[in-house]
């Protein structure tokens, strides 16, 4: 099983918090890294875009940001797609051609992973793979 | 990506406009129970054109954005901030609107201040509000209560 950790998005200034999920090697020790020295999925998925989607990730960012200051949002913008019965929130945000989904945590989000339009079905599928994983882990260490 | 880069890019700005006028619309047909369809015929406009204007996607013509926020009694406010000034209050937590659309109307600096106070419990660095004449988010200290 994969171990998570979680780091803050420092670009992200509101009065909610904005988190990346950061995936450890299966050696690491969670509590011997240096989180900041280590990129989350948000940083990885920042530099896995071609050049070409840099306005579409500034636009992405500019989302989350108002989501983080609690100012209105359009749905279409930052969809909830929390299956029923799911006790987690799922959120998609978009912009253009891109994707993130996160989950929500305390006071905030968590992003869980990165995606395209158009393929959308497989990422769902990855974040909500992704997601159990982390909620595991958690449990696990309040075991 | 750098908060300043963030705060330089024409797609930030985009979004802000685009969702600060999704927010008046929609508030305004909260208000007046429209839905969709009731607004559009009210506008004379289309039912997809307000479909995308509520999927924040609106970059038509100045004149269409001043002539939707008058249309649902609004009117767009706009400042020009020195960018560097910008981002230097950025940093410092002071903020600005563009277009001030979700405020209650009978809101006074006392309730303004007890707000504050429940964000401060959240967290305490936003220990800040918005000034109503210029926009711009200031300390506590700086307003005295009322009543």
């Amino acid at each position: 099983m994969p171990k998570f950790t979680t780091k803050v998005i420092e670009e992200i200034v509101g009065r909610k918090r904005y988190e990346q999920l950061v995936i450890l090697p299966d050696n690491a020790k969670p509590t011997s890294i240096d989180v900041k020295k280590v990129d989350g999925v948000w940083d990885l998925y920042e530099k896995s875009l071609e050049a070409k989607y840099k306005g579409s990730l500034n636009g992405l960012a500019a989302t989350m940001n108002r989501d983080a200051e609690m100012q209105p949002l359009s749905s279409e913008k930052f969809k909830d797609i929390t299956p029923k019965g799911e006790t987690v929130k799922e959120y998609e945000i978009k912009y253009q051609d891109l994707r993130v989904y996160a989950i929500k945590i305390d006071n905030g989000k968590l992003i869980v992973l990165g995606g395209y339009k158009n393929s959308q079905k497989s990422d769902i599928s990855r974040f909500r793979s992704l997601k159990r994983q982390y909620l595991e882990s958690l449990n696990r260490k309040t075991d | 990506m750098k908060r300043q880069d963030l705060l330089k890019s024409k797609e930030y700005w985009m979004v802000q406009v685009q969702n600060d006028l999704y927010g008046a619309i929609e508030e305004y047909m909260k208000e007046n129970r429209l839905s969709r369809t009731g607004l559009a015929t009210k506008l004379g406009v289309t039912k997809g054109y307000i479909t995308q204007v509520l999927n924040g996607d609106f970059d038509h013509k100045l004149s269409k954005l001043v002539e939707l926020a008058l249309a649902v009694n609004k009117v767009p406010v706009l400042h020009f901030v020195d960018l560097n000034r910008y981002i230097n209050d950025d940093a410092n937590f002071k903020y600005y609107e563009l277009i001030p659309t979700i405020r209650p109307k009978t809101m006074t600096f006392k309730s303004i201040t007890s707000i504050v106070r429940e964000e401060e419990k959240e967290q305490p660095k936003f220990s800040t509000i918005r000034c109503i004449t210029t926009g711009e988010k200031k300390p506590v200290k700086d307003f005295e209560e009322v009543g």
